[in-house]
């Protein structure tokens, strides 16, 4: 490798050509302050928290897109880049609206910590007049651009990474914000609510809608069930809110943690999502056998189903119509659970409990409203449940105790928890698929070889893996981040497309990097959630979706058998094409 | 022979299968000599030559630019004609040309008889039109009222009591190189620009001058960059021309965002084919195929003139495939910017021209990686003209003016409180008080305070100041840039702190917003200013200012965002008693507390 030798605060190092003044710092442990900069997001170089001092030029060059020279002399920490570094601080504050008892990120806020950092006590400046307006029109996301330090990265992500651009900068100089086109709400355009830009905000300019008040509001109620709903990603995610070690599944303390806030009945998701499976892997042997409709591209990810109708509606009838696993948790509730306990629905409030934003638009959906009712009336965020189980048991929430899921939908396979992972479903599916094609048991129920590895957003995303089945060969494929979903859907549209079965992850790295998990989330955090799901799957018994009991007894009892009218009407839903702005 | 670029004879081989490769050259000199010698040929282009000079007889030129058109120049131009039609004058040809760079004596009109000196005249009106011509085509005398001046022409005999052209006071002082066509040649015509020794640095090089050989005489020209950066030119076309890339650009940065300059509007009006030709040299030299022209939307004389000359240039082979029998292709489009301030910054000009906002982006650098992440050359209009020059005349010739570092000619606009306001063509180096001289100080009455050099990225400068050469060396050694080359002199009356509050609020208006230094520095300041002007200023505000410009300069991402702040230094460190009296609630000039 052609290595170039430079001088960082007196410290000769010697580093590849081509890599950045910062890459070069972080590399000697010498820590500079970024804003703009998200671990492999790549960065826009606005923020100027970077600069640092380079013999020979005479202003503050900024480390992060600044590429390393042969012999170049480099301070990090002299008197004139920290006064800068102050300066360019103090000048975001003033802009700032300075409610940080009230915001999430109060502790965890890059902007806060700088003015921790470099000793900022007051502001010396004006602030702005008037206090922009808040856009929380759409049911998932509120953009508060008072909050807004303008650095860009979530127009990367919306625009470079999800390829969604629903947002960009407007107006110049100091009106300069973020927003979509012609100042209109996230509501009127076509965000599909991935929370991307949640996710990768230095500050806390973008956040899900919170649903708390309501849920409180219906605990409080002595004529409501309130019962809930909890995707195999929330234990495993939220002991970071509480300081546990990233990974470690918390399962049983939140159920308990629920119980005490005041729902009557916790139910498993992955039920939900080993019934997925089973209709999936149906109608992909159907459609397979008739090689009609091919490829299958999976529904589950709310994001992606609203994405293709906007973007891609000529393309809906290759997603399978299966209804997501919350949805069809809704439904169950709403229906078989109901109906045996006879309980009113008006008086049944189902709760969904999920890393993900998108299901807080989803559950707006009319089509998938059970008798005028929603299937799911609130959806809950990693990081709002967390606010309400501390509201309940405070910080001892590792230490509360467990409690088991309630019955009928307390079992769960293998298959159906590592449904939120990239590759997930596609694994799930197969296990079933594999048996009901072939008629012979699994010797291994796991696809190594389809499991993504967790990667930066702007890298990879794509797995093409051929599976024999007996004497077919099934070409599938795993993809994840919506911009390479969009590759995908560009292949199929021009013919190219040779694939028999797609699984679509709207979130890059899948649900462990969905728009309501916790923050923030280093790469290293995303490895260790998804290897969570992954454990957990590991200690299961049941390890596939159709040899879950409860999942024969539901079949027996109510569906009659996958694919049946009766699991169509209850298990399956439409999409509609949405209309494209631009 | 109709036009110059006409054959005069069938042994001219040239066609536009085969281009004679002194195609060019022969046009003023046709034939020449190691061709053939025939008397004929000689006579006709003697009377197209004639022709173009003096029209059927005597000629009329009235300067139409967009200053004299300001002043009635279209109206006089009409007026003329209709006095020539009614007297019946059928010897008397009309004509337009260029701006002189006198805009406060337009209507400008030049007449020029074979046998006479060509006679200036000066704010000429509609009403003084018939008076123009009673006196000076039928009586044959000098019209007293209006006459400005006599232009110094070879083989013609001085007119007595008219004063010599390069004598009068606003151009005494001048070289005029980049400008030394302006207001003297028809803009929209050819022939008079081949006349005027057009095309003959384009050709040359094509012929003489290898790709290589260029870039040196460029190196030894020390020619910089006219736009306000003062890049090294050389260094700029070597990177361009050593850069790989399918294609390459050349862009003309004819934006002139700066509302206190015009001197390239006067170029692009007055001289549009020199730009062409110049921008078709630099294409030869760095090998690029396209260019463009990025201009300002309200310069519309001036894209209507350049459209015409791309047409003319086109049609005899001086842009588009093979030029001038060469194996070089190059062609230019006109492009329109948004016509804001900070479109003229380089890297916004190339996002815009990409379709996207107009604003600043990161490196890498625009000669490696700039418009569709091409090698693209970029230049101001005036830095463009001085190419051909330079090829004509060499480098010698070049260098004995400006300073040893920066050699050559900067052409300056004047406004403000000056009795001659216009554009003026200067040796680089000459001072602010010079500059003053030529636009004749302030009018009666009235006494200049300080002078606003370089627009919104320049600075202001005290009365002690005015000896500074205006150099950049110099001008960075008083802490501020000279920008584009305007030159705005303050009246006594002018409040430094409110005219510095109102450009620190168009800067601000300006800023693109993208880093945070250039954002909420620009704002900041304008507000801190708003708070002075108010008289709720105190003093630890004027600490905080000076805080605000130092970060500014050196943390913002581009030019604009490190050279603006230049205004409110210079007005701090300058002006500081105003300041002083304005923390007392006191306006010394007036202006504000009203």
């Amino acid at each position: 490798m052609d290595l170039i030798s430079i001088l960082i605060d007196n410290r000769e190092i010697q580093i590849p050509r081509g890599i950045t003044v910062l890459e070069a710092a972080e590399s000697l442990d010498i820590k500079i302050p970024a804003l703009c900069v998200s671990p492999g997001w790549g960065t826009s170089g606005f923020c100027r928290s970077c600069v640092v001092e380079v013999e020979g030029e005479d202003y503050l060059p900024i480390a992060c897109s600044l590429p390393v020279q042969e012999g170049m002399i480099i301070k990090t920490n002299s008197p004139r880049v920290l006064e800068s570094r102050r300066l360019t601080v103090e000048l975001l504050l003033a802009r700032h609206t300075m409610d940080c008892a009230i915001c999430y990120r109060n502790g965890k806020c890059s902007l806060q910590d700088l003015a921790n950092t470099y000793g900022i006590k007051e502001s010396r400046f004006f602030t702005r007049e008037k206090p922009l307006e808040i856009d929380d029109k759409s049911p998932a996301i509120v953009h508060n651009p008072n909050r807004c330090i303008l650095c860009g990265l979530c127009v990367q992500a919306c625009c470079d990474i999800q390829t969604v651009s629903v947002i960009d900068f407007a107006h110049r100089g100091f009106d300069r914000m973020v927003e979509p086109a012609f100042g209109q709400s996230l509501d009127e355009v076509e965000c599909v609510a991935c929370g991307q830009c949640i996710q990768i905000c230095p500050v806390e300019s973008f956040y899900e809608k919170s649903e708390i008040d309501k849920v409180r509001e219906a605990l409080r109620d002595p004529h409501k069930e309130v019962v809930a709903f909890l995707s195999p990603s929330v234990p495993i995610s939220i002991g970071e809110e509480f300081g546990t070690e990233p990974g470690k599944s918390l399962s049983g303390e939140v159920i308990k943690a629920l119980k005490m806030a005041g729902f009557k009945k916790v139910f498993d998701t992955a039920l939900g999502a080993d019934l997925v499976i089973m209709e999936e892997a149906y109608e992909l042997l159907t459609r397979w056998n008739s090689g009609k409709n091919l490829p299958l591209i999976t529904s589950c990810s709310p994001e992606w189903v609203k994405f293709i109708e906007h973007f891609y509606p000529e393309l809906l009838p290759h997603l399978c119509s299966t209804k997501s696993p919350q949805q069809i948790m809704g439904t169950l509730a709403k229906t078989y659970f109901a109906e045996s306990t006879e309980i009113d629905l008006k008086n049944l409030f189902t709760v969904s409990i999920t890393p993900c934003t998108a299901e807080k638009f989803e559950r707006t959906r009319p089509e998938l409203n059970i008798q005028g009712f929603p299937g799911v009336d609130a959806c809950l965020t990693i990081k709002e449940v967390a606010r309400l189980i501390r509201m309940t048991v405070g910080d001892s929430f590792p230490d509360v105790g467990t409690e088991e899921f309630d019955q009928p939908f307390e079992v769960s396979s293998g298959a159906g928890v590592i449904f939120g992972a990239t590759g997930g479903v596609m694994e799930g599916v197969l296990r079933t698929l594999y048996e009901l094609k072939v008629g012979k048991k699994l010797k291994s129920v796991v696809f190594e070889n389809i499991r993504e590895e967790v990667r930066t957003s702007y890298s990879g995303g794509l797995r093409e893996v051929e599976v024999q089945m007996g004497n077919g060969t099934l070409q599938v494929a795993v993809v994840h981040g919506l911009g390479n979903a969009r590759r995908i859907l560009e292949a199929l549209r021009s013919g190219k497309s040779r694939y028999h079965f797609i699984e679509v992850k709207g979130c890059p790295n899948g649900c462990a990097q969905g728009g309501g998990q916790p923050i923030p989330a280093t790469l290293e955090v995303i490895q260790a959630r998804k290897r969570g799901l992954y454990l957990e799957d590991e200690k299961r018994e049941i390890r596939k979706a159709h040899e879950n009991p409860r999942i024969k007894e539901l079949y027996e009892k109510f569906f009659k058998k996958p694919a049946s009218p009766t699991a169509r009407k209850f298990l399956h839903t439409e999409f509609t094409p949405r209309e494209h702005y631009l | 022979m109709k036009t110059l670029t006409d054959k005069c004879c069938s042994k001219c081989w040239d066609s536009e299968l085969q281009r004679c490769p002194v195609f060019t050259e022969c046009q003023p000199q046709r034939p020449l000599p190691h061709c053939h010698t025939d008397e004929a040929c000689i006579r006709q282009r003697e009377e197209v030559m004639n022709r173009l000079r003096y029209g059927a007889g005597t000629l009329i030129r009235v300067g139409m630019g967009t200053c004299s058109q300001q002043a009635g120049a279209s109206s006089v131009l009409g007026a003329i004609f209709i006095e020539l039609q009614r007297r019946n004058l059928s010897h008397v040809s009309l004509s337009i040309t260029g701006c002189l760079g006198n805009c406060f004596q337009e209507v400008v009109v030049s007449i020029s008889h074979p046998k006479y000196p060509t006679v200036v005249y000066a704010q000429v009106s509609e009403d003084k039109v018939p008076y123009l011509i009673s006196e000076h085509i039928e009586k044959k005398r000098i019209a007293r009222e209006l006459v400005l001046a006599q232009l110094e022409e070879p083989g013609k005999k001085p007119l007595g009591h008219v004063p010599a052209f390069k004598n009068l006071d606003f151009f005494r002082k001048q070289i005029r190189r980049v400008s030394e066509r302006c207001g003297h040649m028809d803009p929209e015509s050819l022939d008079d620009f081949l006349l005027h020794g057009g095309f003959l640095g384009l050709s040359k090089a094509i012929r003489e001058v290898k790709p290589p050989d260029m870039l040196k005489l460029l190196k030894e020209s020390k020619l910089k960059g006219r736009g306000g950066s003062g890049e090294d030119v050389a260094d700029k076309w070597a990177h361009v021309a050593a850069a790989d890339g399918e294609e390459k650009y050349v862009i003309c940065n004819a934006h002139e965002g700066d509302p206190a300059s015009f001197k390239d509007r006067r170029l692009l009006e007055s001289d549009p084919l020199g730009v062409i030709e110049a921008m078709t040299l630099a294409g030869y030299t760095v090998g690029a195929g396209k260019g463009v022209i990025f201009l300002n939307p309200e310069y519309e004389l001036a894209k209507k003139r350049l459209e015409l000359a791309i047409t003319k240039a086109r049609a005899f082979n001086y842009l588009g495939k093979e030029i001038l029998g060469s194996n070089f292709s190059f062609d230019i489009e006109i492009r329109l910017s948004p016509g804001d301030y900070l479109s003229g910054e380089e890297t916004s000009l190339v996002t815009f021209l990409e379709g996207k906002a107009g604003v600043r982006r990161v490196p890498p650098p625009l000669t490696s990686h700039g418009l569709w992440n091409l090698p693209t050359l970029i230049h101001n209009v005036e830095t463009f003209l001085n190419i051909p020059l330079l090829v004509v005349k060499g480098v010698d010739w070049f260098r004995e003016q400006g300073t040893g570092n920066s050699p050559g000619t900067r052409c300056w606009t004047l406004s403000g409180c000056l009795q001659r306001r216009g554009t003026v063509e200067v040796p680089i180096g000459v001072s602010i008080q010079d500059l003053l001289d030529m636009g004749g100080g302030a009018p009666p009455g009235k006494k200049i305070k300080a002078v606003h050099v370089g627009g919104y990225v320049g600075g202001y400068l005290p009365e002690g100041l005015f000896q500074t050469p205006s150099d950049d060396a110099s001008m960075k050694k008083s802490g501020i840039s000279s920008g584009i080359g305007s030159l705005v002199a303050l009246e006594e009356t002018t409040c430094m702190v409110h005219k510095t509050w109102q450009d620190a609020l168009f800067t601000a208006k300006e800023e693109c917003g993208q880093c945070t230094p250039g954002r909420e520095g620009s704002y900041q300041i304008s507000r801190f200013l708003e708070k002075i002007c108010q008289g709720r200023g105190v003093r630890s505000d004027l600490q905080k200012l000076k805080e605000i410009a130092s970060h500014m300069r050196e943390a913002s991402m581009c030019t604009y965002g490190r050279l603006s702040p230049g205004l409110i230094a210079s007005s701090l460190e300058y002006f500081h008693a105003e300041y002083e009296e304005h923390l007392q609630k006191h306006c010394p000039a007036g202006v504000c507390f009203k």
